[in-house]
């Protein structure tokens, strides 16, 4: 806690002890302690602010937040008190109140340079850029220090990159930005580096480049396109050094420019301010062969930059269709002489793969074949093969396995010929293990490599023949690797995909924690755990996922905001917005929507009226029908697609027609599953309504309003379905290494989408039921119809052994969470349904004494068939899994039995984790079923 | 062959590939630069630290973060590092927190290039000196500072937390001393070993 600095100050030793309690996290006695010193001080506010965060952290925040508005309405302007409440709204999450509390202050202390300040950072935290801009000049009035003034400039330029209106930005903000630095310039008041940039930021609104003058002067003329200058100066840089990339594409791009412009230097003089400008692709040429020649002369190891340059300019050339390109010659020789000179660097891989569609289809063997000539290899060993005698001749071998693998060598092999090359990548994988058997566990194998390919070719293999056999064989070797490389991540983030794949969350928990992922790469690869653990219902794991991103997105916004309020302080202009729009990506996170939605989903399929009812569970969760939290038009997808090692060719590498298709599907299926929740919002909201007066007219005490929220969300979810079965026609298919398909396809296909919006129409039409009975009634038989079939498409074996093999179909397992969602949701609609009939039979039992002939409507049978059916769904579906349990259970013997007639243990092992997965998962689901089939029982009218 | 720029907030999206080369590893008195953050040692990735951490250094020296990108946009590693310690005393000096290749861009010098930017800026800045803390048992890492210029000022003991099973371990606090300190008066080694909590 801060605010300890005058010690003379007899409160300061009275409140002591509270903070003390505070801060040892014994929040309890911090309440007593504050009561008691409140009973002696009436008017000790402060006591009451600390007593209101002990409140907080002991999850009674309405308490809390009654108290801290106690002292707030009060404006007090001691510090302990002003503290104290900033760090109560903060952790309640509400930074306006903030602003709120020291907008008073200064009113009261007007010259109070720390009060002004404070309330600067506040703006600073919510973004208020105006206030700022005039927070930050009330500063500058009182105490005239720098930092003050451009704190109020740097305000002026944040209210120009978040304007709207461009026009506003580009005629009011910078300009009057631009004349405030002016001014202090013509005063010579300048300070500070930092300062200098933002007279850039007015001018240019520039991201600034720090490094060094050669840099910013090549952005600049790169963005004035002054291409003359840009040549020169970059063909000067690389002559420095001709090794630093950044240079080449500018020179490249300069040339064109230059020839497209047809510039022609001056005749007499220089050709430009940074000197002579090469401006035709014969003297690029020249140039760039001279780097090479300096290099190849040169009596310390050569520098890779040149010999690419060389490439990426024959790129260029052939992009462009220029002739000249055959100045520099026949790119498979290029290339060659790359790889002689480079070919035991790991890299090599990677700068020449960007090239490969430099050589014709025709020239890939003979590129591999003239490769592997270049690449030492001792004799030949028992099984044919020879291998390398060092790491270096390793790294070449492995550069030329990558290289055929990424022309495609690979796949054009018949079942045959990938089965040979796996059992040859796998003999240079162990070969390659004597090199780093003294490595550190924290360093990968040298041949780690050769294992990852031969995992692919087997991958290949699966995905084309569908031999299931290949995919075990595959999780066999992976698990070999990871043995001997215990941190590698490529072989547990394959390993965590391929389990996902055949329907088993539980291995992937401990695989995903010793990823040891972190905050951001919560967003980045959460999406691996999070699209799995609940649809193959593991809720306890996906509760857990969602948790782990969830307190990191959370805790974003706090730490983003604080350090945004340092690079004010440090003078870091240019990082304001650079955080201010990392803030923003990871709010907009597409990631962090569907956790949010996810989460909440969740929490009311395992939970609402089991342990608290749905209205209750609602209301806990602050969910609100009408609210769309979204963030739809500027969602950002943060994925990490490409977190796979990959050398596929280009034709099956994850295009970015994959990358949209994708995102669309994922926001197609979180738009189903956030109306969905809404729509349950919304049928609680009719819950809590008093029920008497449902069952008579809906139009009265705001049923209505209630009602027609349903219908609007319901007519929306209907509309999102069917542009979403139009998608789901598509069968769009992604590359195995890119992103997972969504539930979307297996959603619609086992009818529980469809189910679920019959369930939510029902509970508008129960408005109407003095008209609508017979409807109602169909409707209820039509829904347990659905239900019925959507439970036929969970039947089947789970695992199975068929001629010796395992056979998984994990959709089952995937249907039958769908299954069980629906059956929540349709519990719920009958609950509600219940209500509204229960007032109604009551009033029917009294004229049924009055009138002997009054029948029970229809709708009252048509309700007691339906929770009779549900029953006996309920019944079936658990003893489905139950048989289900039993067959695996007999399974495991029978694989038990098998020893000794071919399968290894390694095998039986990886059997038993994907069994015991599928166990679990049951079991799951069978708690789940078991505990809605007890509200059943509740249904009674 | 790298195009050397300074660190983003959008590069902490593409940070999955950068494995820890232990070239640099962390140390355990970090609450004393940020105060309610300790990081930990990561095995896999390179995001040792949360990101309030790499915030942190952003906001208050930005020019001592630089990345290193491929030709095909890969990172290939960073450095992070910071200004600190009084002029009057003459121990105002640069210090470098992180270094990190990741492993297909090894063996290129990279490290090396790196570690010039890092001196260069404090050169710019003044600094008597360039420091750094690394684990004793990493050879290959101090055998790369000592081809870079950098000596052995002084062993901190204890320096290094246990993680994983590993005892405490110490550090070897290595400089190397900039122009300004023509006496090189700052890499006298000391003759003593010190404790963690001794150093400033």
């Amino acid at each position: 806690m801060a605010a300890r600095g005058h010690v003379q100050d007899p409160n300061d030793r009275r409140l002591r002890p509270i903070y003390d309690y505070l801060d040892n996290g014994n929040n309890k006695m911090a309440i007593q302690q504050a009561d008691k010193l409140l009973k002696k001080h009436k008017d000790l506010h402060c006591a009451k602010v600390l007593k209101a965060i002990g409140l907080q952290r002991t999850g009674k925040q309405d308490e809390a937040f009654t108290l801290a508005q106690e002292v707030a309405t009060l404006e007090p302007t001691d510090d302990n008190s002003l503290q104290a409440l900033t760090i109560l709204y903060r952790e309640m999450h509400r930074p306006e109140l903030v602003t709120k509390l020291y907008e008073a202050a200064v009113k009261k202390v007007p010259l109070s340079e720390e009060y002004h300040s404070h309330l600067f950072m506040a703006y600073a935290r919510v973004g208020e850029y105006k206030k700022m801009q005039q927070a930050g000049m009330a500063l500058y009035k009182i105490v005239p220090k720098n930092p003050y003034y451009f704190w109020s400039v740097m305000s002026l330029v944040m209210q120009a990159i978040s304007a709207q209106d461009e026009k506003l930005a580009q005629t009011m903000f910078l300009p009057l930005a631009e004349r405030m630095v002016e001014k202090m310039v013509k005063e010579e008041k300048i300070e500070a580096e930092a300062e200098l940039i933002l007279v850039y930021f007015c001018t240019e609104k520039l991201t600034s480049e720090l490094q060094s003058r050669e840099n910013k002067c090549m952005m600049l003329y790169k963005r004035l396109q002054r291409w003359p200058e840009c040549n020169a100066l970059a063909h000067k840089l690389l002559l420095k050094n001709p090794d630093d990339w950044q240079f080449y594409p500018a020179y490249f791009d300069s040339l064109f420019h230059l020839v497209d412009q047809s510039w022609s230097p001056p005749e007499e003089g220089e050709h430009c301010s940074e000197g002579s400008v090469h401006h035709t692709v014969a003297e690029v040429v020249r140039f760039v062969e001279e780097r090479i020649k300096g290099e190849d002369g040169k009596e310390s190891r050569s520098l890779r930059g040149p010999y690419l340059a060389r490439l990426e300019l024959m790129h260029r050339l052939r992009e462009r269709g220029c002739p000249e390109e055959s100045l520099l010659g026949e790119p498979l020789e290029l290339m060659v002489q790359f790889f002689n000179k480079f070919g035991d660097k790991p890299c090599c891989i990677t700068d020449l793969k960007i090239y490969l569609h430099l050589l014709s289809p025709e020239q890939h063997v003979q590129f591999i074949n003239r490769l592997s000539e270049a690449v030492p290899l001792g004799n030949q060993e028992e099984e044919g093969f020879a291998f390398p005698e060092d790491t270096k001749a390793l790294q070449r071998h492995l550069c030329v396995c990558q290289l055929s693998r990424a022309l495609g060598l690979h796949h054009s092999l018949d079942v045959d010929g990938k089965l040979h090359l796996i059992t040859e990548l796998k003999a240079h994988y162990h070969h390659g293990l004597k090199f780093g058997k003294n490595t550190l566990k924290t360093e990968l194998q040298f041949s780690d490599m050769y294992c990852l390919m031969a995992a692919h070719v087997y991958i290949d293999l699966w995905t084309e023949t569908g031999d299931e056999d290949m995919m075990w064989q595959c999780l066999g070797l992976l698990q070999e690797g990871l043995f001997h490389s215990p941190s590698n991540a490529q072989f547990k983030l394959l390993l965590l995909l391929l389990y996902c794949r055949l329907g088993a969350f539980e291995p992937v928990v401990d695989l995903y924690s010793s990823l040891d992922a972190k905050h951001v790469q919560h967003d980045t690869i959460g999406f691996l755990l999070t699209r799995y653990a609940e649809s193959l219902g593991q809720f306890a794991a996906a509760s857990q996922s969602c948790n782990f991103s969830l307190r990191f997105f959370h805790s974003n916004q706090k730490d983003t905001s604080e350090y945004i309020i340092q690079a004010y302080k440090y003078g870091a202009f240019e990082k304001i917005p650079e955080f201010i729009a990392l803030r923003n990506r990871l709010n907009q996170s597409l990631h962090f929507a569907q956790v949010r939605t996810e989460r909440m989903l969740l929490d009311l399929f395992l939970e609402a009226d089991i342990v608290l009812s749905l209205e209750e569970s609602v209301k806990a969760m602050s969910l609100s029908a009408e609210e769309d939290d979204i963030p739809w038009d500027s969602m950002r997808d943060n994925r990490d697609l490409t977190v796979f090692t990959c050398w596929d060719p280009k034709d099956r590498q994850l295009t970015d027609e994959h990358r949209r298709q994708s995102l669309e599907e994922e926001s197609m299926w979180l738009r189903i599953r956030s109306l969905t929740l809404r729509l349950l919002a919304s049928l609680a909201a009719l819950g809590h309504m008093p029920s008497q007066q449902n069952s008579e007219i809906s139009n009265e005490n705001g049923v209505g309003d209630k009602t027609s929220i349903l219908s609007s969300l319901l007519s929306q979810l209907n509309q999102t379905l069917q542009t979403a079965a139009q998608m789901a026609e598509k069968r769009i298919q992604y590359p195995f290494l890119g992103p997972p398909s969504t539930r979307l396809v297996l959603a619609l296909s086992s009818g529980s989408c469809q189910c679920q919006a019959a369930a939510l129409q029902l509970s508008v039409h129960l408005h109407e039921l003095e008209t609508l009975q017979t409807q109602i009634c169909n409707g209820f038989k039509s829904i347990v119809v659905q239900l019925q079939e959507i439970l036929n498409k969970c039947k089947g074996d789970l695992l199975e052994m068929k001629e010796g093999k395992l056979k998984t179909q994990p959709s089952l397992l995937e249907n039958l969470v769908f299954f069980v969602e629906t059956m929540c949701i349709v519990l719920w609609m009958a609950s509600y349904c219940a209500k509204i009939l229960r007032p109604l039979k009551t009033s029917l039992q009294k004229k049924k004494k009055k009138k002997k002939d009054a029948n029970t409507p229809v709708v009252m049978c048509g309700f007691q068939e339906l929770t009779g059916n549900l029953q006996d769904l309920l019944t079936q579906a658990m003893e489905h899994i139950k048989g289900q349990e039993t067959a695996m259970t007999a399974l495991k013997l029978a694989t038990l039995t098998l020893e000794g007639s071919g399968i290894p243990g390694q095998k039986r092992h990886r059997h038993r984790k994907v069994q015991s997965s599928y166990l679990r998962s049951l079991q799951e689901v069978g708690d789940l079923l078991k505990k809605r089939t007890e509200t059943i029982k509740n249904l009674k009218i | 062959m790298t195009a050397l720029r300074p660190f983003t907030c959008d590069d902490l999206f593409k940070f999955n590939n950068i494995n820890n080369n232990e070239y640099l590893t962390l140390y355990k008195a970090y609450f004393k630069c940020v105060s309610s953050y300790s990081g930990y040692f990561s095995l896999t990735f390179d995001l040792q630290y949360g990101i309030p951490f790499y915030l942190q250094y952003l906001a208050h020296w930005p020019e001592y973060f630089i990345v290193a990108e491929a030709p095909g946009g890969e990172l290939m590693g960073y450095i992070m590092g910071k200004a600190e310690g009084s002029v009057a005393r003459e121990e105002w000096h640069g210090h470098v927190t992180a270094l990190s290749v990741a492993p297909e861009f090894r063996r290129l010098g990279l490290a090396a290039k790196l570690m010039e930017m890092l001196e260069e800026i404090s050169e710019r800045k003044g600094g008597f000196f360039v420091d750094l803390f690394v684990r004793v048992s990493n050879q290959v890492a101090v055998n790369m500072y000592k081809r870079l210029g950098y000596s052995v000022y002084r062993t901190v003991i204890e320096y290094y937390s246990a993680s994983n099973g590993e005892p405490d371990e110490d550090a070897y606090d290595m400089r190397k001393a900039l122009s300004r300190d023509t006496e090189k008066k700052s890499i006298i080694p000391l003759p003593h070993p010190v404790r963690p909590e001794d150093i400033e």
